[in-house]
């Protein structure tokens, strides 16, 4: 990519999921739990971060470059509770994006709705990587 | 209303096993996470921990407060350093504000005998309904 094309504003095809039970569980499970805390949550608790996992398609004209990039930031707002058994559709938007110092600096903003078309949530993540300007940028 | 939950440290140790099931279990492959030697050709000392399996911490730190009927409304966390598998962290919380409708707590992951956090957060809860 130039420097002169700028992926802002770009957004993915949305992607649904069903929020299946079992993988709500592995998710959870993935998590230690901490000591102090009861582990009794109810089976049918989603996690705080599970969202992170409804990965939404990609987005045109914004290339990551995989194992380059680096989380910096990542937020959560939660409208409504995920509910296991749902059908959830995730949108992407590139709604920030700015190259300084040779680092690419991209916010990903993703939008989860319930199947009526309400908000569940707005997942926003900062992310940063080397430009195609930074000295050690990779040869590909 | 509710008792205040705790907000005492709480230490935790993940190890690389914990890491692979968190691969799996959220879908993110990055070898930096599990291949020692893609992790130093992206300039890393060894292996790290997901920055989101480190925000799943902080989360499952504020089970308590979710347990006794608060909701989150809103939760962010800023990625300040790489924690490594294997290493013991210690994991902490403090309310910063209080109203009788919500509760502000700032959050925190720091490496052992480090001088400064890996991870710190905040997250807005809501209060129970009387």
């Amino acid at each position: 990519m130039t420097a002169s094309t700028t992926p802002l504003g770009h957004t993915s095809a949305p992607r649904t999921y069903v929020i299946d039970p079992d993988w709500v569980r592995s998710f959870r499970r993935a998590i230690p739990v901490l000591a102090g805390g009861s582990g009794s949550r109810a089976d049918d608790a989603i996690p705080l971060t599970f969202p992170i996992a409804l990965q939404p398609n990609p987005i045109p004209g914004l290339n990551l470059p995989k194992s380059a990039v680096i989380h910096g930031e990542q937020r959560f707002h939660y409208f409504t509770p995920l509910r296991v058994g749902e059908t959830v559709t995730v949108v992407a938007e590139v709604s920030g994006y700015k190259e300084r110092g040779g680092t690419v600096f991209v916010t990903l903003t993703t939008r989860g709705r319930h199947a009526d078309g309400t908000d569940a949530f707005e997942a926003q993540a900062l992310l940063l990587y080397p430009g195609d300007r930074h000295p050690n940028a990779l040869q590909s | 209303m509710t008792k205040r939950a705790s907000l005492e440290p709480t230490s935790v140790i993940l190890e690389q096993p914990d890491l692979i099931r968190y691969a799996a279990a959220a879908g993110d492959y990055n070898p930096i996470h599990y291949d020692t030697e893609a992790a130093k050709a992206a300039g890393l000392p060894g292996v790290v921990v997901h920055g989101m399996l480190n925000m799943a911490l902080l989360a499952e730190y504020l089970e308590p407060w979710v347990e006794s009927g608060y909701h989150v409304e809103d939760f962010q966390v800023r990625f300040r350093n790489f924690v490594r598998p294997g290493s013991p962290v210690v994991v902490v919380g403090k309310v910063k504000s209080e109203t009788v409708e919500e509760v502000k707590i700032a959050l925190q992951i720091t490496a052992e005998g480090a001088p400064r956090p890996a991870v710190t957060g905040e997250a807005l809860l809501r209060s129970p309904s009387p």
